[in-house]
């Protein structure tokens, strides 16, 4: 290759796997807490369902004593 | 269900959709239609695709397309952290408080990011992994006081003094951001790249994907602002739930304790 042509590409590779790590790292962060927030909603979801059917459980059960 | 959340929600589901469409818009445009700045002159001018170049072709700028977006939605995330602060300050609304608490939540991520994207950068164009430049400083302090926020959040145990304190935490932490974004331009010793300027002259190859990336990012900022807040708003309701299942529960233990006894 062109000593000319290396000398004016000379950082371009050596640049690659900072830039690549870069936008990685980025959507990395995004990811995580994107998929943070999915696991923290599944479960305040889920305890709010059991929750909500215990309560009307005992809401019955108390209307029928009456 | 009240906890559904992007995916029943079908303005916020579009938003998502355009934000990523822009996002992938910068970062193919970037890469593949920007051109390469120039660096360091060449010993000899040479002719690469019939164009005459005498400076060195730097790639590693390639991450302000999305660094910067990235760095100044941590800004605005902030901006909004601080309005809802004071109008919790004033009103003493705790949704705004919520509201406050969320913004703070995106600004850390978009910070992290920030962070990480940067330190890359510094570490091939400066050759170390960090600078005590005027602007990384700033931004280190902006990063700490995000993370304080938190730790302020979790050491309180009363919900309305912690409301206050955080709000007036967060109105602290918003002053770093016009600091950390003109000490670049204040200060004459600081060596990072400024892109607002008069005469920045971008090309509307570079300053296109740049404007996708921006708009995807504050969009994005304000779906993921959605889901947190639709998740405290969840949470919320679930303390109420469990107060209301605790109470009529002691109420029946009473009761049967009462029939046991007689």
């Amino acid at each position: 290759m062109d000593p000319l042509l290396l000398e004016a590409y000379s950082t371009v590779i050596s640049a690659v796997p900072f830039v690549v790590g870069a936008y990685i790292l980025i959507w990395v962060a995004l990811a995580v807490f994107v998929g943070a927030s999915y696991i923290k909603a599944r479960r305040i979801q889920k305890e709010l369902d059991a929750l909500k059917s215990s309560l009307e459980h005992l809401k019955e059960d108390r209307s029928k004593r009456a | 269900m009240k906890t559904k959340l992007l995916s029943s929600n079908k303005l916020v589901l579009a938003v998502v959709c355009i934000a990523l469409l822009l996002i992938l818009l910068d970062i193919f445009m970037a890469f593949f239609i920007s051109p390469l700045v120039r660096g360091a002159r060449l010993s000899e001018p040479v002719i690469i695709v019939g164009q005459m170049v005498a400076n060195k072709l730097l790639f590693s700028q390639k991450i302000f397309y999305l660094h910067v977006p990235v760095a100044l939605s941590s800004f605005i995330a902030l901006l909004f952290t601080a309005v809802f602060s004071i109008r919790y300050l004033i009103k003493r609304d705790p949704l705004d408080d919520m509201r406050a608490y969320s913004c703070t939540e995106i600004a850390l991520v978009f910070v992290l990011a920030t962070m990480a994207s940067g330190i890359l950068w510094t570490r091939f164009e400066w050759g170390s992994w960090w600078v005590w430049e005027p602007r990384l400083t700033t931004y280190f302090i902006l990063t700490l006081m995000v993370l304080a926020y938190f730790v302020l959040r979790l050491n309180i145990e009363d919900a309305d003094r912690e409301a206050s304190f955080a709000a007036v935490f967060g109105i602290l932490a918003f002053i770093n951001v016009p600091i950390s974004f003109f000490v670049t331009r204040i200060v004459p010793s600081s060596i990072h790249p400024v892109i607002f300027r008069t005469d920045s002259g971008l090309s509307s190859s570079m300053l296109i994907p740049f404007i996708a990336g921006m708009i995807g990012c504050l969009l994005l900022s304000f779906v993921l602002y959605k889901l947190r807040i639709s998740l405290k708003k969840s949470d919320f309701e679930l303390q109420q739930v469990k107060e209301e299942f605790e109470s009529l529960y002691k109420k029946r233990l009473k009761e049967k304790r009462v029939v046991g006894d007689k």
